[in-house]
């Protein structure tokens, strides 16, 4: 036996020998992932580790041998109680809104941007439309409900000035809704556009002028030549967009979230925020967390998939 | 190319659109301006529009006296600085073995690095392994959860590509290694879209409000997000300077709408220098896509 494999062996050791010459040739390389392995070992996958306080009941002072096991109780917990369709049903809904107007805004946005002529007008509207994405959160959520309070609102002052009673829009669920939709357009319409205008400048200005010698007015060159050439760029748009299905703004809807509208704002990260961090029930916070994670890995999976199918467009 | 009439009309609409949503976006932002300058009697009869009705700082001179709101807004700086450099550092050592290299396991150093991106452990674990490396109530915790995001390495890698390869294997020829290759050759034409994410590591710094809330417990730690809910989102504002009344009420007014412009201001002075490389960065990503 030995004696048979014994040129096999020496093979066998000469090709390590040379795998470690090329690992040696390639020293430098490893020292610049050295860092970036530790940093993701870390502080990207041993939180993923951590994911096992899901299935305990888990204490922090004694830590996972002193915890006891549970399994999937925490799951079933979750699945089971009444806030479950809520916190589920508010955070779709809230997300198929985005995905409705949210989304769609941005594509309509830069084709009308598109048909300014190029100069000053166009390149202002383009700066004053991205201001609104670097006002932060906090100071976005204010300024909104600023802007509702019946008091002093700007809105509170237009309804009386049509001689109507203001209304009172934080302090009622059906409201809240539409107000997250809004102030997502006006925060991120310019913002989300800039990827769609730049698919718009990349495309081949012959294909516009072959489809006037077709006799293609301005909106059949809209129809047959802008919207197929930027179609890549909005399937890929849309796929990220699935993925975070499950997500939402989470800091707005926190902070835009009040005891009178709870009824439509409290949503799976909410949730999780209250169950883990404030009551302390870290498993049970986590649990849903990764209920969550799991689903938008699939969603995004699945919209990736579908859209490799139908479209020959994918994400990987 | 002739305009048809419809077409004209259509342009002249498009203009004027474009004003309205102008107006729309611009007015919110004037108006804080204004209602934070004005005279409270104006203010409080819901005169101030576009432009302030008499004139006074004092607004902004209570919290430029405030040592809360100070030292709240010097952390914020310098956690958005040092978070900046190390971020940089750290995503482009990230980014470019994807770029450039070609050592073995290279597939997976780079399923190891994007991954992250499609599945997350979520608040709950971060927070605990915050906790368990005694990470609690420092600024550190801040920096490092944010140090890289795979979706910046996205961007600069692709950035990187598009760097002609050939400079790179002359110099590999002279017997440059690779990391004097990274700081020499790399680094200096990456300078682009270096900027461009380390805009956006500030900007999300700056404006980030849960990881401060959830990890700081100091109010000496205390970041300017933070500072800024206790001042706008309570309902006396002025209460916290013990002035109440009507006179309280439009400085509360007064004190929210100064406090918002000042949380805007560093990304309004650098917005139109930095403008165009938020939009380049913007668009090397979308080249991916």
């Amino acid at each position: 036996m030995t004696r048979q494999l014994h040129p096999e062996s020496t093979s066998w050791q000469r090709s390590v020998k040379k795998y470690c010459r090329r690992l040696w040739a390639d020293r430098y390389m490893y020292l610049i992932i050295l860092p970036v392995l530790v940093y993701f070992a870390l502080f990207k996958y041993w939180p993923m580790l951590w994911l096992r306080v899901s299935f305990y009941d888990y204490k922090v002072l004694k830590g996972f041998d002193g915890s006891k096991f549970v399994g999937l109780k925490y799951l079933e917990k979750f699945l089971s109680s009444p806030d479950f369709w809520v916190i589920l049903g508010n955070t779709i809904v809230l997300n198929l809104y985005c995905l409705a107007f949210v989304f769609p805004v941005p594509i309509l946005f830069a084709l009308l941007l598109n048909e300014l002529r190029p100069g000053r007008f166009k390149k202002f509207t383009q700066t004053i439309s991205y201001l609104p994405y670097f006002i932060s959160t906090i100071a976005f959520a204010s300024m909104i409900i600023t802007f509702l309070s019946p008091n002093e609102g700007t809105l509170a002052v237009i309804f009386r000035m049509f001689g109507k009673e203001p209304i009172y829009f934080m302090g009622d669920a059906k409201y809240f809704r539409p107000i997250v939709v809004i102030s997502g357009i006006w925060q991120l319409m310019g913002w989300n556009a800039i990827v769609y205008l730049s698919a718009l400048t990349a495309i081949d200005p012959q294909l516009y002028e072959a489809a006037v010698i077709d006799g293609a007015g301005r909106w059949k060159q809209t129809w047959h030549v802008t919207l197929p050439s930027i179609r890549t760029t909005i399937v890929i748009m849309l796929i990220l967009q699935i993925g975070k299905l499950m997500n939402v703004n989470f800091e707005k809807v926190y902070l835009l979230q009040n005891t009178a509208n709870l009824s439509a704002s409290e949503v799976i990260q909410t949730y999780v925020y209250k169950q883990g961090i404030v009551n302390f029930n870290y498993s049970y916070g986590s649990m849903i967390g990764m209920f969550n994670s799991v689903v938008s890995l699939l969603l995004v999976a699945g919209a990736n998939a579908v859209s490799r199918k139908i479209s020959e467009v994918s994400l990987w | 190319m002739r305009q048809t009439k419809g077409q004209r009309i259509f342009g002249v609409f498009n203009v004027i659109f474009m004003i309205l949503l102008c107006i729309v976006i611009i007015y919110p932002i004037l108006n804080l301006f204004a209602q934070s300058v004005s005279d409270d009697l104006y203010l409080l009869r819901g005169d101030v529009t576009f432009y302030p009705i008499g004139f006074s700082l004092d607004a902004y001179a209570k919290f430029f006296n405030s040592s809360y709101v100070m030292r709240a807004f010097i952390n914020s700086v310098f956690v958005a600085g040092v978070g900046c450099l190390t971020s940089l550092t750290m995503t482009l050592l990230a980014a470019y073995p994807i770029a450039f290299g070609r050592f073995s396991g290279k597939k997976i150093y780079t399923v190891i690095v994007f991954f992250p991106m499609w599945f997350v452990a979520g608040m709950i674990p971060e927070y605990l392994v915050v906790q368990k490396m005694g990470l609690l109530n420092s600024f550190a915790s801040l920096i490092l959860i944010a140090l890289v995001a795979p979706y910046h390495v996205i961007i600069l890698s692709t950035f990187l590509k598009s760097i002609p390869i050939s400079l790179h294997e002359s110099a590999r020829i002279d017997g440059a290694n690779e990391l004097t290759i990274l700081i020499r050759i790399v680094l200096p034409l990456a300078k682009a879209a270096m900027a461009t994410i380390a805009l956006w590591v500030i900007v999300g710094h700056w404006n980030d409000y849960f990881k401060p809330l959830m990890y700081l417990t100091d109010f000496e730690k205390y970041t300017f997000q933070l500072a800024l809910k206790d001042i706008v989102l309570s309902a006396d504002a002025a209460g916290i300077y013990g002035i109440g009344g009507l006179e309280g009420y439009g400085l509360s007014l007064r004190l929210k709408s100064a406090m918002l412009i000042f949380s805007m201001l560093p990304m309004l002075i650098l917005y139109p220098f930095l403008q165009q490389y938020f939009v380049k960065g913007v668009m090397i990503g979308s080249i991916k896509g």
